[in-house]
Formats: C-alpha cells, sequence, structure tokens
C-alpha cells in the first residue's frame, strides 16, 4: 500500500490566488520523501490539505490507502506543522500526552511511551518543564516526539530542522532514519536542500504550485554525471582538440581543468592517457553529479524563464505570511 | 470521551497557568467572608466584627428579617453585583484568549490533524471555557452557603442554583465571545464585542422592564381611577346636591385619568415592541430575578424597607392619602409585572440564540481554511 498517493490536487484561494495546479506524487512505506521548493511554492499548502487543515479545491488520492480527507486515517499518522505551537502551560511531557489523547491513544499506551520518546529526541531532563522555557530547538525535539506518539505509519514533518542546532540535526537525521528501518513513510517538507539530500530516498521538486521533478537523486540526476581531470599546468587547445577526437562526447576546458560529461569510467581513460603523453601531470580526478541544489536552481531557473503565470501572486501572498 | 477528557484537562491546565484565575477565586472567597462572616444578629439586632450592635427590631436573632437580610445580602451583592457582574468580567476576560490561541497558526494545526471532526473539537472546546465558569461559580457559591449555613444555621438549598443559573449567563455571554473569536481570530475584538453586546442587551431588558413595569402600573393606576369615577358619579347621581368638593375631586380625577391615558397610549406599543425584540436577545438580567424568585429574596426597596428606611417620606405634599395610595399599589403591580414572567420562555429563549450563535460559529469554524 502506497502512503500516499495522489494527483491532481489543485488549491485555489479565495481571491483566485492559484496555490496548487494540479499536484501529482506518491510516497512510499518504508522511504523518506523530501518536497522542496521555494517559498511560496505550496509546500505547505500540500501538507496541510494531506493533514486536513485545508480543504483542496481538487483532489484525487488516497493517504494510507485511504482517499485525503478520511479523519479516522489520521489516527496512523504523525504530523509537526511548521511553526507550530505548544501550549506554553504544559510541559513537554504533557505536549506528547495531550496530542496522543487527540490521536485517540489510550492513556496506558500514552504513560508508556512518552517517556521513551522524550528520551529518543534527548529530551529526558526536560520532561516536566514547561515548553514556553524551551529553545526552538527543544520544541522541534519535543515536536518530533509527540509526533510518535500514536505509532504512525506516515510522518509528516513540516520544516523539522528549523531552528535546530547541528548537534540537533544529526540526532533528528537520526530519528528518521530510525524510522525509516521501522518501515514507516516520513514525509520531509524543507527548504534546506542540503538536509534533504543526506536523508531523502526520494524527493519531489516543487514550484509555482506543481511539481516538476520527482525521484530518487540518481535517477533526477540520471546522464548527468562529470568526470572532472584537474592537471598542473595548463591544458593546450591542441590537447583539448585530441581529447575531444579521441572521446566523441562534450569535453570542456576551464582553466586546468578538462570536464567530460560520460557515465562510463571507461570513456575517460583514453583522455587520461593522452593526457599523460603529453607529459602533463595529473593532480586530480572526480566523479561529479549535480547537487540537488543544482537540480533545484536549475528547475526554478527553467520555470521563471517560462514566465511561470501566479508567480507574482504567489510571492504576494507568502510576504503576508500564508502558505 | 477521550478526546472530550483531554481537551477539559487541557483547559484546566491552561486555567491553573492562568494569574486571574487565582485573583477571581480569591476574590470571590473574600467576598463571602466579608459578606457572611463580619457580622451576626444579637437579641438587640445586628452586631458587625466587634462594635457594638445596632439595633434593629426586624435584624434580632431568630426573626423573619435576619433571614431577609442574608438572602437579600446573598441574592442582590454577592451574587447580582460580584458574581453576575464584576467576576463575570473577569471571567471572559480570562477566556477571551482560550479560542483565538487555539485558531492561531501553528496551532490549530496541531488540532485539526488529528482524527476528529471539526464540530466535534470546537464544541469540545467550548466546553473547556466553561469550566472556567462552573469551577468559580461552584468554589465560590458553595463557599458562601456554608458560610451562612455554619454560621446563622440558615440552609437555603435552592441558593444552590445560584451555580446553573450563572452558568447559564456565563453561557449566554461566552458564545458571543466564541462566535467573535471565530469571525476575527482576536481576543481584543471577541472580548469587547461581548462586552458592547452585553451592554446593548442590558440596556434592552433595561429599557423594556422600564416599559413593562410603566405600563403595569399605569394599566393598574388608570383602572383604579376609572372605578374611583364610577363612584364618585354614583356618588353624585343618589346626592340631592352634591358637594363641590367631590365634583372638583371627580373633575380631578378625569384629568389625571385622561392625562395616564395618553401616557398608556403612547407607552403599550413601544412596550410590545420591545419585548419582541427581547426575546431574541440573551436575558442576561432575568437570571438573577428567577434566582430571587426561587430563594424568596427581598427584592428592590423591601430589602430598605427590612432596614427602616420609609416610603412615605418620598410623598409629595400636594398628593392625599388615597392619591398616594393608589400610586404605592400601582407601583407595586408594575414590579409584580417585572417580577413575573416565565422563566421556560427567558431561558429557552435565550438557549435558542446561543444555540443558533454557535451553530453558526461552529459551521465558520469547519468550513475556514487555515
Amino acid at each position: 500500500m502506497t502512503a500516499i498517493d495522489i494527483s491532481g490536487v489543485e488549491k485555489i484561494y479565495k481571491g483566485k490566488v492559484h496555490a496548487l495546479r494540479g499536484v501529482d506524487l506518491q510516497v512510499h512505506p518504508g522511504e523518506v520523501f523530501g518536497l522542496l521548493g521555494p517559498n511560496g511554492a505550496g509546500k505547505s499548502t500540500l501538507v496541510k490539505i494531506l493533514m486536513t487543515v485545508i480543504r483542496p479545491t481538487k483532489c484525487s488520492g488516497t493517504m494510507l490507502g485511504r482517499p485525503v480527507g478520511h479523519k479516522p486515517t489520521l489516527r496512523k499518522v504523525g504530523y509537526l506543522p511548521e511553526h507550530h505551537q505548544f501550549p506554553s502551560y504544559l510541559t513537554g511531557a504533557q505536549v506528547i500526552d495531550f496530542f496522543g489523547a487527540m490521536s485517540g491513544v489510550s492513556r496506558r499506551e500514552r504513560r508508556a511511551k512518552t517517556s521513551k520518546l522524550l528520551d529518543l529526541v534527548g529530551m529526558s531532563s526536560w520532561a516536566n518543564k514547561r515548553v514556553g522555557g524551551y529553545s526552538k530547538g527543544m520544541r522541534q525535539r519535543v515536536g518530533i516526539a509527540q509526533t510518535l506518539i500514536n505509532d504512525p505509519e506516515l510522518v509528516v514533518l513540516d520544516e523539522p530542522t528549523d531552528g535546530v542546532d547541528p548537534t540537533g540535526r544529526r540526532d533528528i537525521r537520526g530519528v528518521l532514519d530510525r524510522l525509516r528501518a521501522e518501515g514507516r513513510a516520513v514525509f520531509v517538507n524543507s527548504h534546506l536542500l542540503s538536509e534533504l539530500e543526506t536523508i531523502s530516498d526520494r524527493v519531489a521538486i516543487m514550484v509555482q504550485g506543481k511539481v516538476h521533478r520527482q525521484g530518487t537523486i540518481d535517477e533526477l540526476t540520471a546522464g548527468r554525471r562529470q568526470y572532472r581531470i584537474t592537471t598542473c599546468e595548463p591544458i593546450t587547445p591542441d590537447t583539448l582538440r585530441d581529447a575531444k577526437s579521441r572521446v566523441g562526447f562534450g569535453v570542456e576546458q576551464s582553466a586546468q581543468h578538462i570536464i567530460m560529461e560520460s557515465e562510463d569510467p571507461a570513456s575517460v581513460q583514453p583522455v587520461i592517457d593522452l593526457i599523460r603523453s603529453k607529459g602533463i601531470a595529473i593532480e586530480q580526478i572526480d566523479r561529479k553529479r549535480p547537487s540537488l541544489e543544482d537540480l533545484f536552481m536549475e528547475t526554478v531557473d527553467q520555470d521563471e524563464s517560462r514566465g511561470a503565470p501566479g508567480a507574482a501572486q504567489n510571492t504576494a501572498r507568502t510576504k503576508k505570511g500564508r502558505p | 470521551m477521550r478526546v472530550l477528557t483531554a481537551t477539559l484537562i487541557d483547559t484546566l491546565r491552561y486555567l491553573r497557568s492562568r494569574f486571574m484565575f487565582w485573583i477571581v477565586l480569591a476574590l470571590s472567597a473574600l467576598g463571602a467572608v466579608a459578606l457572611f462572616a463580619t457580622y451576626s444578629f444579637t437579641p438587640e439586632g445586628i452586631r458587625f466584627l466587634w462594635f457594638n450592635p445596632i439595633e434593629n427590631e426586624a435584624l434580632r436573632a431568630g426573626e423573619p428579617g435576619s433571614r431577609l437580610f442574608v438572602l437579600g445580602l446573598f441574592n442582590g451583592t454577592f451574587l447580582k453585583i460580584w458574581l453576575g457582574w464584576g467576576a463575570m468580567i473577569l471571567a471572559l476576560v480570562s477566556t477571551a484568549s482560550i479560542m483565538p490561541d487555539f485558531l492561531r497558526g501553528g496551532s490549530i494545526d496541531l488540532s485539526l490533524s488529528r482524527p476528529i471532526r471539526r464540530p466535534v473539537l470546537f464544541v469540545y472546546k467550548y466546553i473547556g471555557i466553561l469550566l472556567f465558569a462552573l469551577i468559580q461559580l461552584t468554589i465560590a457559591v458553595g463557599l458562601a452557603y456554608l458560610i451562612i449555613g455554619i454560621r446563622f444555621d440558615m440552609w437555603f438549598p435552592k441558593a444552590l442554583l445560584a451555580i446553573p443559573l450563572l452558568l447559564l449567563q456565563f453561557v449566554y455571554l461566552s458564545c458571543i465571545a466564541a462566535f467573535l473569536a471565530v469571525l476575527t481570530r482576536s481576543t481584543i475584538a471577541s472580548l469587547l464585542g461581548t462586552i458592547l453586546v452585553w451592554f446593548v442587551v442590558f440596556l434592552i431588558q433595561f429599557a423594556s422592564n422600564s416599559l413593562t413595569e410603566n405600563t403595569a402600573a399605569l394599566e393598574s393606576l388608570v383602572q383604579t381611577q376609572r372605578q374611583r369615577i364610577e363612584k364618585g358619579e354614583r356618588i353624585i347621581a343618589d346626592a340631592d346636591q352634591p358637594s363641590q368638593r367631590v365634583i372638583d375631586r371627580l373633575e380631578g380625577i378625569r384629568a389625571e385619568l385622561e392625562s395616564n391615558q395618553r401616557v398608556l397610549d403612547g407607552i403599550s406599543p413601544w412596550e410590545s415592541k420591545l419585548r419582541r425584540v427581547e426575546l431574541f436577545v440573551p436575558k442576561t438580567g432575568d437570571l438573577q430575578k428567577i434566582l430571587a424568585r426561587e430563594v424568596e429574596a427581598p427584592v428592590g426597596g423591601q430589602f430598605f424597607e427590612l432596614l427602616g428606611a420609609n416610603n412615605d417620606d418620598m410623598r409629595p405634599a400636594s398628593i392625599d392619602d388615597e392619591q398616594w395610595a393608589d400610586m404605592q399599589n400601582a407601583g407595586k403591580d408594575g414590579s409584580k409585572a417585572v417580577r413575573e414572567f416565565s422563566a421556560a420562555v427567558s431561558i429557552g429563549s435565550s438557549l435558542a440564540f446561543c444555540l443558533g450563535l454557535l451553530g453558526l460559529a461552529t459551521w465558520r469554524f469547519s468550513r475556514r481554511d487555515y
């Protein structure tokens, strides 16, 4: 059963702001799925639709096998919203207990799990202190703990590492790894590209209310790998010309680098031989692929060059602090 | 049930964390002690603290007046002024932020993403708000009831009706606050709006009661004056030589009747119009009257009469005994008309208003995006 399988999700806010323009995506059990996009792309709107906080204008698909919006299904979903505000008068343990009860978890089960979850996120010593006195990072940790109180099959995290220090981020990554290992689906909404690249099995890039790319990072970068040979001295135009004729595919020169777009290491060998035969010392050979940031920027640039309608509207909406 | 329990416990924790909750509780306790534990009834009259007793026949220990005095303070001061106005405003202030905080971005997401239908969530939250009033009223009224019982050996079980009746008053007001909170998501707007509506309702009820009282008093007076005219005409008809004094008196009554009838004709349509308007608003003022009726507490002037005040002191010199008696009787009929209303209609129509408003608020809460 697919954790999330939606298609054609649209949301038009009052005032005709077209926040989502037909979103299709799938999230599978046992994977960490990263949704990324610039501010105003519609990421939070999509998450809120899945969590029934916002009503979609149009939506077909399922979450944990039931139609999106089916309330009882949320019993098996854990959710941490962006900019969440836990009641400041509750302690960390009470927050977990309260939201566990709201998710239908029995008192006995809540009692048994609360301390374990606080321990999992490194907040045991703060369990009985009021959330009002917590730092942002501590609130995030407790927030993640409360998403797990109902033993969810799907965990939806909106900007989970927002305001968290590097140690905290590492701990959260550890929690996500654990959830994945336990076979749960984790849906992470973030604009921190490096963060998502580290933890996600699959990602979707969303711009202006549409998913433009979706897949594993390997799938998204397929056919886009490069080999870069760095030499100790500049390469002459003759050497470059010879190299191009030997490999028969794109070779570019940049200062003391020769860059070749190829997936196959064997195809690079003739160029290495050529450089060595010319008596030029090779300092380094790198195999590179576009980073998530490269893919992201490329997608955003493509979208902007297409002049996607609604861009200005969505940006204006974001400035007002709305999703 | 699990969700309701969790919501109520959460509200209780919220209230406990609020300074105002403890302030209101302390003031209520202080009020109960000040009103019912600072004096005693002696064979001479009433004694405040350690001072010499104030001699008063009606307020001697064991006299019915002492019982009425305690009931008058309980109903007129403790319930009407403190719990009905002071504590009610403080309760509104204390709970005004519950709904807007609940609806705030980042907070509402956490609740809406649970397996609970939105209307249920809203109703549970509203019930949580009522918890404030319930706790405060139970402690304050219970304490006053116990102090009165233990100190004076006067037990008024019906006085405990103050708890549900004042809770009802809080329901009338908090439903307006909840509705405005859903519309505006602002604590200030919902609080000020509620107080404004309350003030308007107070004005409507005040005007309606005044008109009802005056209409009933005038109707009574007109009827008495008609009877006096008939009687005077019979006297004149039966007499061979009617005295000029009787004729003048009859003319005077006719002139008064005409004047009263004119006023009555002027205010009667307004009285019935205001009565109809009153039917559609929550009648906060009626609840204390219902309670006064139930515990048979002295109402208005009765309390001051008990302390020895004399209505005759207010009598103008130009009015003779008969006219003064007619006016007194008409006044009593007017007061009676205000007191005699149907509790079921008052509470039923007020609750209908609340249910309508809460229904609208629930609908709005359920339909909007957050």
